[in-house]
């Protein structure tokens, strides 16, 4: 057995913030993670659908839910929403799906990460495997979701165009923005349980201030807002593209994702040098 | 395998490793965004001084290891063995000094970790061995072997939460031992299973052992004694003692032992007044903790108690507990129908002998008892009334350890 051509790994002061910076590392380790994260993915999905009675229901249920108490409220009268142009189910469910997918792709990262919180004050593992499990979980999520939307729209006979196509990517655009901003806050939101608070009681406010189930109204202040509101954009441009209508321009989606890679390049650093501090110091 | 003594065997090299830690949970908080920051920047680190509230828990650690080496890591609770068992598997960043090391690393710490009690033994080697870093093919081949070792049988398909404790471990370690690491790390991993499997973990470590560079800690001194090559004793932090003595660095261990208070039970009707015992390398009886026997050496006690007029005779005994509070050895004066009789006078003298004493390496307490000879009732049971050290002649499992008479026979019997 020869030694001379072992990998040698050094562990010492102050080089830990180079390391973890430098990006062949980062994507040398992400590559190792890949097995790991998908081996907990599955893992977790197993236990969940193992103890369980209605399984994949589950996944289907709430948005259904959700979006069938907007139809109920809308066609008793409690609530009056304009005309969508389109059939109200339709347009709510696209919405509420999109919308759902965001938080989840918002909170998995850091609800993934105290999952695994003990395993990693224990044992040395590729730490990225916990998002990558964080965002396997968000995609398969969205695949269940889509299932919902698509029984509606056959079941109310709505035509899909071939634009309806672009709806998956228009949705992972979505879900990046939201893993990115997860991914950057995990460390804030390890260290103070006040953030995941603010982050829950936001999002349900941003849920009734983004057009989602209401379409976006000519003029008046929830207008002004939603103009400066990603989330409007993330949300109507694949909700347009789902249902045929027309998307004005496109620009916003390319916006949103280059920012969101950004975002989440800084929150993988921030994640990689915060991290070892916080299990040292938090424990498990 | 390559046996020169080379710079490249050395798979383990801890230089003057040190790491700090702070009492206090925000205050350590701020630390360690201050740390952070400052490793960008080149100016100015206070690694190697204590700010407030911080104390070191590891200290000035200095070792190398080479294949097929083995280091025992001993000290008490919070001596700093885990925290430094971190910094080699690279959990923790020391403050001061650096640690090398070559190959794969192989952590048998946390066995199971990754289980997920729902899913099957099956489902779960392979969740356990992606922690442990298997690749999909590696765990593939090997995952027969692990169930053969387990000893799971056809109970691999039940979910895990079903299992017992000793199965869980079982399981555990057979993933684990699969591993081929250049460096393993062991600590404290087979308190739980039976003494079957305990044995056959040990006889796998062994095997691994041949060709990894081993840090193994634990409390039992006899695994200390059996799979090290050397030791290093640490007492809060730094390094007490560092040789390839075992043997030494155990017994130092041992003393380093607070010998706990004594408790005094029984009606009272006799107490013990003073108590001595007889050290033979100052030549006298001494009332401290100090004494230390080796093998075949004689215990001799001396002690002082105080009868109360009302009590006619008694029984007197004594009994030795070992570090794990066995009883090891008991003497007894009605073992001979002995019996002690009050003189009215208060105080009387006593002094027993045990003659060749072959208890193995440990700190004794002597536990101190009269009694009613015809009830059975304790005028006094003093526990801990003294404590003496024991040096035996080896290191083993055994209560008791003596060379023996050895010798091949001229003829066949």
């Amino acid at each position: 057995m020869t030694t001379t051509n072992l990998k040698v790994s050094i562990n010492a002061p102050a080089k830990t913030s180079k390391k973890s910076m430098s990006l062949k590392q980062m994507f040398s380790d992400l590559k190792d993670a890949r097995f790991l994260g998908r081996q907990i993915f599955i893992r977790d999905t197993k236990a969940m659908f193992r103890q369980s009675l209605l399984g994949l229901l589950w996944a289907i249920i709430p948005p259904f839910l959700s979006g069938g108490l907007w139809i109920f409220l809308n066609f008793s009268g409690a609530v009056n929403i304009t005309d969508t142009g389109i059939p109200y189910p339709i347009f709510v469910i696209s919405g509420t799906v999109l919308f759902v997918t965001f938080t989840h792709a918002l909170n998995m990262p850091s609800d993934a990460v105290n999952a695994g919180k003990s395993m990693m004050a224990k044992l040395n593992f590729p730490r990225e495997a916990l998002l990558i499990n964080a965002f396997y979980s968000v995609l398969f999520e969205f695949v269940l979701k889509l299932l919902p939307l698509l029984i509606i729209a056959l079941v109310l006979s709505f035509s899909l165009g071939w634009s309806a196509l672009l709806f998956p990517l228009g949705a992972l655009v979505i879900m990046l923005f939201g893993f990115s901003i997860g991914v950057f806050l995990i460390p804030f939101k390890m260290l103070y349980g006040d953030i995941g608070r603010i982050i829950t009681v936001g999002t349900q406010l941003l849920m009734y201030a983004t057009p989602i189930v209401y379409p976006m109204p000519d003029s008046g202040i929830i207008k002004t807002f939603n103009q400066y509101n990603p989330l409007y954009y993330l949300i109507s441009i694949p909700r347009n593209w789902f249902t045929g209508l027309e998307v004005a321009s496109t620009v916003p989606i390319w916006i949103a994702l280059f920012g969101s890679l950004i975002i989440l390049v800084i929150g993988w650093i921030l994640y990689r040098i915060t991290m070892p501090i916080i299990i040292e110091r938090v424990g498990a | 395998m390559n046996t020169d003594s080379k710079d490249e065997d050395i798979l383990i090299k801890c230089e003057s490793v040190s790491k700090k830690f702070c009492r206090d949970f925000k205050r350590s908080l701020w630390y360690g965004i201050k740390d952070v920051s400052l490793s960008f920047s080149n100016k100015g680190d206070h690694n190697n001084t204590l700010r407030k509230d911080e104390f070191w828990a590891v200290k000035d650690i200095s070792f190398e290891l080479k294949r097929g080496e083995c280091l025992g890591l001993i000290g008490h609770n919070g001596a700093g063995k885990s925290t430094l068992l971190k910094i080699l598997n690279n959990l923790l960043t020391p403050d001061v000094g650096q640690v090398t090391m070559r190959g794969r690393v192989g952590a048998l710490i946390e066995l199971g970790a990754g289980f997920n009690p729902i899913l099957t033994g099956r489902e779960n080697v392979y969740n356990n061995a992606a922690v442990l870093g298997f690749t999909k093919k590696e765990i593939d081949a090997k995952f027969d072997a692990i169930v053969a070792f387990s000893e799971i049988g056809e109970f691999i398909d039940s979910p895990v939460q079903n299992y017992s404790s000793g199965m869980k471990v079982r399981l555990g370690f057979a993933i684990a031992a699969e591993m081929e690491p250049d460096i393993l790390l062991i600590d404290e991993v087979l308190a739980v299973g039976d003494l079957g499997f305990i044995i056959k973990c040990l006889n796998r470590i062994s095997e691994l052992m041949t060709k990894t560079a081993t840090i193994f800690v634990s409390h039992s001194m006899p695994m200390v004694a059996r799979v090290s090559t050397q030791a290093l004793l640490m007492h809060k932090g730094t390094a007490q003692y560092s040789s390839t003595d075992t043997a030494q660095a155990i017994k130092q261990y041992v003393d380093l032992f607070e010998s706990a208070g004594r408790i005094n039970q029984g009606t009272g009707d006799i107490e013990l007044a003073e108590v001595e015992v007889f050290n033979p390398q100052t030549n006298s009886f001494v009332s401290d903790h100090s004494t230390s026997l080796t093998t075949g050496e004689d215990l001799r006690l001396r002690f002082k108690l105080n009868i109360k007029k009302n009590i006619k005779d008694f029984d007197l005994s004594i009994t030795m507990f070992d570090g794990q509070l066995r009883e090891t050895l008991s003497a007894s004066s009605t073992y001979n129908d002995k019996l002690f009789t009050n003189t009215g006078q208060g105080k009387q003298d006593f002094e027993v002998v045990l003659p060749h004493l072959i208890l193995s390496t440990g700190k004794y307490a002597v536990t101190l008892v009269a009694s009613n000879p015809l009830t059975g009732q304790f005028y006094m049971r003093v526990t801990n009334c003294i404590f003496f050290s024991m040096n035996a002649i080896g290191i083993s499992w055994g209560t008791s350890v003596i060379a023996g008479e050895w010798q091949e026979l001229n003829q066949q019997f």
